[in-house]
């Protein structure tokens, strides 16, 4: 990795930079630590997630529908009618998940991932809530470093996605007594080309469209009265006709292969390689990403058959992640926020409930983005008064360990430790940042701590 | 150019200079104080998210194409029993869950207009919304939104005369010029319980000496502190017997009706409401939930502003309009001609307004969607002009040659 090697960084600042965009921030020991195997073994380590730490584990076992597949958790709801508990379990399931392993994984650069995944393939919680766990935990989880149509195929085969966007629904067009009976849904064909693949500048037609969404006429999750809720090609409601989408010609009689060819095609295509490598080096590096940097991981996406980990790899290796302007360059979104601060604080959450509560307020709820858009990946979309208000009083509250739900570890020494261990073992720095001058005037450490969490240079990673 | 600096510069500098002062002797309190009372026009702009079809809310029942092009989600003529149209004018019909604006109708202060848009518009939701937010059919990535280069354009200083009730800033108000966003005005508070004054003052120290707009935006938070706390008009309740709805839109419109009645100065605001609008399917069950909590929440407002809807125009926008015929999930695609209301005393209302395309095929935009009759942009010029009285409204929608749309007497 020629990066960091010839990066102006120095050591502690590099480190604080990696573990601030590969991850969700240092904890209290992560600088040194890293330091001390080296930038590239911690990469290394981080591209191949090893099994989560027992602790973790438990805590995530402990969640009853994580594990559950949609057909599971309606068999629960269906049991146990009328139990508000069950009900509201998944979403709430799933959000302490997030947290937990936001804040507790070894596996950083996962979580992440899935994250990014997650909001990429965008699906609203509560369109059809059951469907959700297994979305993440079987479809999204596996194949975050994998191939992009592994990703994408599994993604379009999925109950939450047939079901998100009318997939299960769109039948072909017919005609019966001379009439034209419309069957055909287009919402999946047009979110497939706009947000999952080749980007809505490709110049794709209506046209384009229409004939995508012909090609996944037929694919759904088994109707409401299967058994099991999992993918089903339904012949009889598919579009058999020839197609041309985006250039990708179909002759007739394709079948399930229709939808299978387009996913693969559209997977390989060079404005599939850009749009993507634009939306991880938005994420991962600046909201305008460099259109150098964009073109070197969508070279490597197309050479390595797509695989994601490689692109990561390029990315990371790349001199425009470690140059000095993109240092702290991008504002931490809610997520990013709440969890950096609470990894900062060496805590823990044991109700993500309270946390959830406060994301909201910061404009960012859990699994509630209702578009297929996803949220924003450009970090000053989520700067406002008002949010910037909710941030502080969270930081405040937890500095104090006040905040219900999460256990901090108040900083131990005096004001002043408390000062500069956050200035160097959180924000990585060799000089005292502005508002640590300002924060050491206040004399509990606690108090010290939740100032620094909600100052400026906090918000920024 | 030099007036917009001031504005900001004014208000995020307020911030600082407030530290150590007492709350009500701040800058802002007596800036906020200066404009109490003082009597301004407004604009609301309620972005339906998601392409509403407006073909929906104020159905065409007279064009017989409209039975043709949706034989299962089409809305039954008016006087024919059941959830029927309530009939306009003979040839247009309000959707059944419309029916507390019926009265507004009829008293001449509320206006539909169809075929409203640009073809520059594109079907895509993301790039439709940015269109009509950054008022730049056709351009992506424009810096800075209508609604900012409006607030920029207006005299006045007041934190308060940019508000977006939304959960993050609407791009409708992207741009220099600083705006309150909130979705609750009433929990706009720092919370330290114990030491809040302390606490406060070091984050006004912090977020004074540091650069870089999360700073110029904490700076800005402390600034309407100011003006909030030393505003207690703002908690005053819904007047005339409004009820609002219990949901986000509703309390959103309540809290609209709040800040314009305590008369801070505010001049542009902003309500987004995203609900089931994007209807690809079962289209009648998703408008009979969501439409109630629209048409409920915008009568509640002008029942509550009472006399000072002659002094605010609403409009309800939403990103494109959807297909003229059914799609094969008894829903609708996305389309292109749209549909916007207008409420106030100063809109030309009791009215469908616009120019009327058709809905044969051979008159729908590439034989599928409404047509555009009406340039998004004219409406928005002519509010400008004609009631916030904004000099030279064009130069604010570059590469448009603007007209008035006729929606305001």
């Amino acid at each position: 990795m020629s990066g960091p090697a010839n990066s102006p960084l120095n050591g502690r600042a590099a480190a604080a930079h990696l573990l601030n965009r590969a991850a969700f921030g240092p904890r209290p020991g992560d600088i040194d630590r890293i330091l001390e195997v080296g930038l590239e073994a911690f990469l290394q380590r981080q591209l191949h997630p090893e099994p989560e730490q027992e602790g973790l584990a438990a805590k995530i076992r402990a969640l009853p529908t994580v594990q559950m597949t949609a057909s599971e958790i309606v068999l629960l709801h269906q049991r146990d009618r009328g139990s508000r508990a069950s009900i509201e379990c998944p979403l709430d399931d799933l959000r302490s998940a997030k947290c937990y392993r936001a804040v507790e994984s070894e596996n950083q650069l996962l979580e992440v991932m899935v994250d990014f995944w997650f909001n990429h393939f965008n699906v609203y919680v509560y369109a059809w809530e059951p469907s959700v766990p297994e979305y993440e935990l079987r479809v999204i989880r596996p194949r975050a470093f994998g191939a992009f149509k592994d990703l994408l195929l599994a993604v379009a085969k999925s109950p939450a996605m047939t079901y998100y966007l009318d997939t299960f629904i769109s039948k072909a067009d017919r005609m019966v007594n001379g009439q034209l009976v419309r069957g055909l849904n287009e919402n999946y064909g047009r979110e497939l080309l706009e947000l999952h693949t080749v980007g809505v500048a490709a110049g794709y037609t209506q046209r384009d469209v229409v004939d995508a969404a012909r090609c996944f006429t037929g694919w759904d999750f088994g109707g409401w009265h299967a058994p099991v809720y999992e993918f089903r090609f339904a012949h009889e409601n598919h579009d058999d006709g020839a197609k041309s989408a985006f250039g990708l010609e179909l002759p007739a009689g394709g079948g399930v292969q229709d939808g299978e060819r387009l996913i693969e095609y559209l997977a390989g295509h060079p404005a599939t390689a850009r749009f993507l490598s634009w939306r991880i080096a938005q994420r991962f590096v600046a909201d305008d990403p460099p259109a150098t940097l964009v073109e070197k991981c969508a070279g490597t996406y197309l050479s390595s058959g797509g695989n994601v980990a490689s692109v990561l790899r390029t990315l990371f290796a790349s001199e425009e992640f470690w140059a000095a302007p993109i240092r702290r360059a991008k504002v931490k979104s809610p997520f990013e926020f709440a969890t950096s601060a609470i990894r900062a604080a060496g805590g823990t959450v044991s109700n993500a409930k309270p946390l959830s509560k406060a994301l909201s307020d910061m404009g960012m709820p859990l699994y509630e983005c209702k578009p297929p858009t996803g949220y924003s990946n450009r970090s000053t979309d989520w700067v406002n008064v008002s949010s910037q208000l909710h941030r502080i009083n969270f930081a405040l509250s937890l500095g104090s360990n006040l905040f219900p739900g999460v256990a901090a570890v108040p900083p131990s020494g005096g004001a002043e430790a408390a000062v500069r261990k956050f200035n160097r073992d959180i924000l990585g720095a060799e000089n005292s940042v502005t508002s640590a001058k300002h924060a050491g005037e206040v004399r509990d450490p606690g108090k010290v701590m939740g100032l620094l969490m909600a100052s400026p240079e906090f918000q920024a990673k | 150019m030099s007036k917009r600096l001031t504005r900001r510069t004014f208000l995020t500098q307020a911030g600082v200079l407030a530290v150590g002062l007492s709350g009500s002797s701040t800058l802002l309190a007596q800036a906020a104080r200066a404009a109490n009372g003082k009597r301004e026009t407004a604009v609301v702009f309620v972005l339906l998210r998601g392409g509403v079809d407006g073909l929906s809310i104020c159905a065409p029942y007279g064009d017989a194409e409209y039975y043709k092009a949706r034989p299962g989600i089409a809305l039954p003529k008016p006087r024919s029993g059941g959830r029927a149209l309530i009939d306009l004018d003979g040839y247009f019909g309000l959707h059944p869950a419309f029916a507390s604006l019926e009265a507004v109708w009829r008293e001449g202060t509320l206006a539909v207009l169809h075929a409203v848009g640009s073809y520059a518009m594109s079907r895509s939701h993301f790039d439709a919304q940015e269109f009509l937010e950054t008022g730049t059919p056709g351009v992506r990535g424009t810096t800075t939104g209508w609604m900012d280069r409006c607030v920029g354009a207006i005299p006045g200083s007041a934190i308060t005369e940019g508000i977006a009730f939304a959960p993050l800033e609407p791009r409708a108000f992207l741009g220099q010029e600083p705006v309150l966003v909130t979705e609750n005005l009433a929990n706009f508070e720092l919370t330290a319980p114990g030491w809040r004054n302390e606490a406060e003052r070091v984050l006004r120290q912090m977020y004074g000496q540091n650069n870089g707009k999360i700073a110029e935006i904490g700076r800005q938070a402390f600034s309407t502190l100011d003006v909030l706390r030393a505003s207690p008009a703002l908690r005053s309740l819904p007047a005339n017997g409004a009820r609002y709805p219990v949901s986000p839109f509703g309390s959103a419109m309540k809290q609209a009706a709040q800040i314009l009645k305590a008369r801070l100065g505010t001049r542009c605001v902003f309500v987004g409401h995203e609900a089931a609008f994007d209807t690809h399917s079962n289209q009648i069950a998703s408008n009979e939930h969501d439409f109630p909590n629209v048409a409920d929440s915008l009568a509640a407002f002008h029942r509550d502003l009472g006399k000072q809807m002659d002094d605010v125009v609403v409009v309800v926008a939403s990103e494109f309009g959807r297909t003229v015929e059914e799609d094969g999930s008894k829903g609708t695609d996305h389309g292109t001609g749209g549909t916007m209301l207008l409420m106030g005393g100063p809109v030309r209302g009791g009215r469908v307004a616009g120019k009327w395309p058709g809905l044969a095929k051979a008159d729908r935009h590439e034989e599928r969607d409404l047509a555009v009759t009406t340039d998004f942009r004219d409406v928005f010029v002519e509010i400008l002009r004609k009631h916030l009285r904004v000099e030279n409204p064009g130069a604010l929608f570059p590469n448009h040659k603007a007209g008035d749309a006729g929606v305001l007497r």
